[in-house]
């Protein structure tokens, strides 16, 4: 078996990567108790209530919107200002350019 | 392209202008105002000239703290750009499903927000609930990143390391791509070892993309605040207080002004030097390559 | 020095795929000049890849000097191949950089460094041996890379992969000189692939050319020029290219649309595509009514000669008059030369 030396070094990098993630997504599985008490690598008791919290809880998605806000309005702002600036400057010569 | 001259394109300008200067230069001379002020308290503020800065520059805190970020700095560049570049030779060259993967996966880390980094891993580094402080625990070594200063440094420069590696691989990556096959063709011809091919062809060509990556890197890891913050507050003890997190506890812990803002003026300038010199070089050997 | 032979070789990408390269059977004389020629995508790189070893073909063999080596990789089989653009080691001094292929086969430092400078000698680089090959200008690179191939002595074969295309117009014809001089001074085997049929035909001694991956014609420049076997390469090579008219045939007469011409010889019937094919230069215009009628559009001042555009109802003829030639209002026929008309059926050459 022929084992592509590129692709082993990618995998492991890739292993490397992937498993902070892997474990976040694991807990984001499992109830606070069963974090706290046991240590599974994957879920017992697989449980969809956290995802179900950040999504009906207020304290939880009042974050999304600000976020929401937030970009949006930066986007607008940035854009309407600087689209003519950029405008003038690659047009026209002016004092102090 | 012939620019018309019009006095009256100074108004597209003024928005950005006025912008800019809200929110950017008069900050901006506000610190410079309280570098060289000093309080009494109830906002009473009298002239004391540089003494600030004089304090801040013989002060042993600061030059911990810069000991300790330069450390910080020099470290994670010795690993993160020989890293990314070795991953970059690796990455699949033919456009497909593994290569369309694999890019995906290495930008993944890139792509989450960093006080969620540091959340990561200041759970992942624990003993009782995370992989990691799980692992090295059952394996008998005594880890600790909250206790130990050693294994707190460990931690924030293998989050670094995680983090951001994947920004050298993707511009490196983009650098190797962009040398024609007839450069590896003629080396086949040539009989060129491995080694050759990459200290003659590759290297060369990637100079100017690699310049870019270490000036990001250099620069962003000089500032880095958020992610060592979450995971270990600058400690144990002050351990890994890096220069911004130190100037933040100055700034607002203590509400020391003065010297904070000196501070802040002595870090940007610092920053503003380094990165003056990267770019000088990167033009200079543009200028010598391309004419 | 090798004779190259391709026995059966013919290439597609991926199985059912189209015929990049139809099969074909063909020698490469040792020690000879060959020049590859024909339009973008007709399949040159790909058989010049295929016999440098870059490329294994889907089916046949390459052989060297009989030995097979389809096999086998590019540095095993000896040739030096210089690319369309310069590829040069940029960090590298052009001394470097010569010495590189026989420094990476472990030969004696002196006699690497006799041999450099015997190639830097033959292309003319010793006055900037020295230099970083980074800031120098195309045609030297060139230059460094033609050297990097003939710097190992027992290169079998020289192949060029259109190497002029980068190079101003003005040292395009010096370039071409100096490597037609090197060919009569070192004789070896050179495979020369390029689009422009006045470098074809002033380096090779005999030029290939090629079509949709199928080799249409090989012969020295004067038999393409004379007797083109294939209607492509009479309207490729000369400027303006050789006139194709669609006709009948009846014996040794040629009817376009019921005006008769004369042949030099009598032909077979025959069925399919049937076209005459007559140069510019073997045509001339006459007033006698029973040669073909033309009307004459335009007449194109050349210098040294005139070309006439002319028509015959939809079908456009040129014709090349020499600086004399005087217009006048009665020559409104044109007859073609006998002995210079050639018949095609199907694109393809018919002897009589």
């Amino acid at each position: 078996m022929k084992i592509n030396k590129s692709a082993f070094i990618m995998t492991l990098y890739i292993i490397f990567l992937m498993l902070p993630i892997y474990w976040l997504i694991n807990m984001s599985l499992k109830t606070n108790q069963e974090i706290l008490t046991t240590f599974s690598l994957w879920p017992n008791d697989l449980t969809f209530d956290n995802y179900m919290v950040i999504f009906t809880d207020p304290s939880w998605y009042n974050g999304y919107l600000n976020s929401i806000t937030y970009v949006v309005m930066n986007m607008v702002i940035s854009l309407s200002v600087a689209l003519p600036a950029a405008y003038a400057f690659s047009r026209y010569t002016f004092m102090g350019d | 392209m012939n620019k018309t001259h019009n006095q009256k394109a100074w108004f597209m300008v003024l928005p950005v202008v006025l912008l800019v200067a809200f929110s950017a230069v008069i900050p901006l001379m506000t610190v410079v105002n309280y570098s060289v002020q000093d309080t009494f308290g109830n906002n009473e503020f009298f002239w004391v000239g540089l003494e600030w800065f004089e304090e801040i520059l013989a002060s042993n805190r600061m030059h911990d703290a810069l000991g300790r970020q330069v450390i910080f700095t020099t470290t994670i560049l010795l690993i993160e750009i020989p890293l990314g570049i070795f991953v970059a030779l690796h990455m699949p060259k033919k456009s497909g499903f593994w290569s369309s993967i694999c890019l995906v996966l290495v930008a993944l880390p890139l792509l989450i927000p960093w006080n969620v980094v540091g959340t990561i891993w200041q759970i992942f580094g624990r003993i009782d609930i995370g992989l990691l402080g799980y692992t090295l625990d059952q394996m008998g070594i005594d880890y600790n990143y909250t206790q130990d200063s050693f294994a707190a440094w460990v931690t924030i420069i293998i989050m670094d390391v995680w983090h951001w590696t994947s920004l050298v691989v993707l511009l490196s990556y983009a650098g190797l791509k962009s040398i024609p096959d007839a450069y590896y063709q003629a080396a086949k011809i040539d009989q060129a070892s491995r080694l050759s091919v990459f200290r003659y062809i590759e290297l060369p060509k990637m100079k100017g993309v690699l310049l870019i990556a270490i000036l990001l890197r250099f620069m962003d890891s000089f500032m880095i605040y958020t992610e060592p913050f979450v995971v270990t507050g600058g400690g144990p003890g002050s351990a890994t207080t890096f220069l911004s997190i130190d100037l933040v506890k100055m700034a607002i812990g203590q509400f020391d002004l003065g010297p904070a803002a000196a501070f802040s003026l002595i870090y940007f300038l610092v920053i503003l030097l380094i990165s003056w010199v990267f770019y000088t070089v990167m033009v200079h050997s543009d200028k010598e390559a391309g004419l | 020095m090798a004779k190259i032979t391709l026995s059966n070789l013919a290439h597609r990408y991926a199985p059912g795929d189209n015929y990049a390269l139809k099969p074909m059977n063909h020698v490469w004389d040792d020690g000879t000049a060959y020049a590859l020629l024909g339009p973008s995508g007709c399949g040159k790189t790909t058989l010049l890849n295929i016999i440098s070893g870059l490329l294994t073909p889907s089916d046949g063999s390459v052989l060297f000097n009989g030995d097979d080596v389809t096999k086998k990789d590019t540095a095993s089989r000896n040739i030096a191949q210089v690319f369309q653009f310069p590829v040069v080691y940029d960090t590298m001094t052009v001394r470097d950089n010569l010495a590189f292929p026989l420094k990476n086969r472990k030969l004696d430092t002196d006699y690497i460094k006799r041999r450099v400078e015997e190639i830097a000698d033959m292309t003319g680089l010793t006055d900037i041996l020295d230099k970083k090959a980074l800031s120098l200008t195309a045609d030297v690179k060139q230059k460094i890379s033609l050297g990097r191939g003939l710097v190992r002595e027992d290169v079998n074969a020289i192949l060029f992969d259109e190497p002029l295309t980068v190079i101003d117009p003005h040292m395009k014809w010096q370039l071409r000189t100096e490597l037609k001089a090197l060919h009569k001074k070192l004789g070896h085997t050179m495979i020369y692939v390029t689009h422009d049929q006045t470098e074809a035909l002033t380096f090779a001694d005999k030029v290939v050319v090629m079509l949709e991956g199928e080799v249409v014609q090989i012969g020295t420049p004067t038999e393409l020029f004379e007797k083109p076997g294939h209607t492509f390469v009479g309207y490729f090579i000369g400027s303006p290219g050789m006139n194709i008219l669609p006709v009948k045939i009846k014996g040794d007469k040629a009817y376009i649309a019921n005006h008769e011409i004369a042949l030099a010889q009598g032909y077979k019937d025959m069925t399919g595509k049937i076209e005459i094919g007559i140069r510019p230069e073997f045509i001339t215009l006459s007033n006698n009514p029973s040669d073909l009628p033309i009307t004459i559009k335009r007449i194109e001042d050349v210098g040294h000669y005139k070309i006439i555009r002319a028509a015959h109802k939809d079908i456009d003829i040129n014709i090349i008059a020499n600086e004399a030639f005087e217009f006048s209002e009665d020559l409104k026929y044109a007859r073609f030369d006998k002995s210079r008309t050639n018949i095609y059926a199907d694109d393809w050459l018919v002897e009589p």
